[in-house]
């Protein structure tokens, strides 16, 4: 009732806001590593974060949770659910930075969201390969610096939500 | 406080709850090799985490295992003591029967000795008596030779008194020539024989037999055997000193002869 009423067309809102950002991120160029591995932004990531800075946790949880699913189904349609549990437990990660807004720094603050983006490809990866080597990991590390980089320059150049 | 507040108190929690558990939901009902492998891993790691505990409880399992070996082990050495026991048994037994087959000629009743008396004379009780056709003064032996003579008769038992009894004296017969002598205790085993004189050939280990003179004991039925002899000069008869063949210390099953 709840959301049906008072959320609907802010959900509906971000629920076609990340659909065009799944289907846009698939033609943004990425940078190949090797055969298997390409380094791109995850620009729905980036976009959750934002959201679960500035909106209300539980409603970005579920955005996150159907958006994961259609990003499953449409990307790796073998681990349907993978997705959306990582991006639920990213975006309910990243919302702790709400309740720390003005006791922890800057750097302090995109240190905590370079782990949670690192163990949120970190875990995604790992499902996929056989063995995590050191050069997967820094792959993974870069991966994380890439998207944090462009959070960095959206928040900045946007909305400056993060630094207030 | 009303379920409903409480879900809108914790809603970040139980959305987070919720849409994280039906993704594991939905992942894990993948069929994809990628899922399968996960499943493995946790399965592993989940076995390396429960480990310890799984090794306490084998340890607990090992020992009380161990504690019921132990006593299965004292159960068996009990019952391998008791079937060596039976095996002994049966090996006398079998024994018995031979020796009794090898005296044809005389009608002998098995007995076992249920206690031995030392208060007054010697003797032993054996579980036979009246009722089992036992009379008074009737021969008893074992095995190896004479034991004594049945002295009391109870209904279902009877006293027997030892061929060591210092009152006990029976008639035997010495030497090739078979000349007639008394065999009389002395101490312990030993005994003597009387009147036995030095005409007479004897040898040490020759075993004597009763004569058959007297009507309690039946001829030829072993007594003791020769373990000295001395010939005094100021002495009319040989010192024959024997000893006497019957297991005296050791009677378990003797016979009576009817």
């Amino acid at each position: 009732m709840f959301l049906s009423f008072n959320n609907y067309t802010f959900i509906l809102k971000h629920f076609i806001i990340s659909f065009i950002l799944i289907i846009a991120q698939s033609y943004l160029p990425t940078i190949k590593v090797s055969n298997s591995l390409f380094l791109y932004s995850d620009l729905l990531l980036i976009y959750l974060t934002y959201l679960s800075i500035t909106k209300r946790i539980y409603i970005i949880i579920i955005i996150a949770f159907f958006v994961g699913i259609f990003q499953d189904l449409i990307i790796q349609n073998e681990t349907v659910g993978l997705y959306s549990l990582l991006k639920v437990l990213a975006v309910y990660s990243i919302s702790y930075l709400n309740k720390v807004k003005t006791l922890w720094n800057m750097t302090f603050k995109y240190l905590y969201l370079l782990i949670v983006y690192f163990l949120h490809y970190f875990i995604y990866h790992f499902i996929f390969v056989e063995q995590m080597t050191t050069i997967l990991s820094f792959f993974i590390l870069f991966e994380a610096i890439l998207n944090l980089f462009l959070f960095i320059v959206l928040d900045k150049v946007l909305s400056q939500k993060l630094s207030i | 406080m009303k379920p409903y507040k409480l879900y809108f108190l914790n809603k970040d929690i139980i959305s987070l709850i919720i849409t994280v558990l039906i993704s594991l939901n939905l992942f894990f009902s993948n069929d994809s090799t990628y899922v399968k492998n996960i499943e493995e891993r946790i399965i592993d790691f989940v076995s390396y985490i429960v480990y310890p505990k799984t090794w306490y409880e084998d340890i607990l399992i090992v020992k009380t295992e161990n504690d019921l070996l132990k006593q299965r082990i004292i159960q068996l050495k009990l019952l391998n003591s008791k079937l060596d026991n039976y095996q002994l048994e049966n090996d006398k037994l079998k024994k018995m029967l031979v020796f009794k087959e090898s005296y044809p000629r005389l009608s002998l009743k098995p007995a076992n000795k249920v206690n031995h008396n030392y208060s007054s004379i010697f003797t032993i009780i054996l579980n036979v008596g009246r009722e089992d056709g036992i009379d008074k003064n009737q021969a008893v032996l074992d095995m190896n030779g004479l034991v004594g003579k049945t002295i009391v008769l109870g209904n279902q038992a009877s006293k027997v008194q030892l061929i060591t009894d210092r009152n006990f004296a029976v008639s035997v017969k010495v030497g090739k020539e078979m000349i007639l002598s008394t065999f009389k205790p002395t101490h312990g085993r030993l005994g003597y024989l009387e009147r036995v004189i030095k005409s007479i050939d004897l040898n040490i280990g020759d075993i004597i037999y009763t004569s058959g003179v007297s009507q309690i004991y039946p001829s030829d039925l072993p007594v003791a055997k020769i373990k000295s002899i001395k010939n005094n000069p100021n002495k009319i008869y040989q010192d024959v000193i024997v000893e006497i063949l019957a297991d005296i210390d050791n009677l378990n099953y003797v016979f009576i002869v009817q």
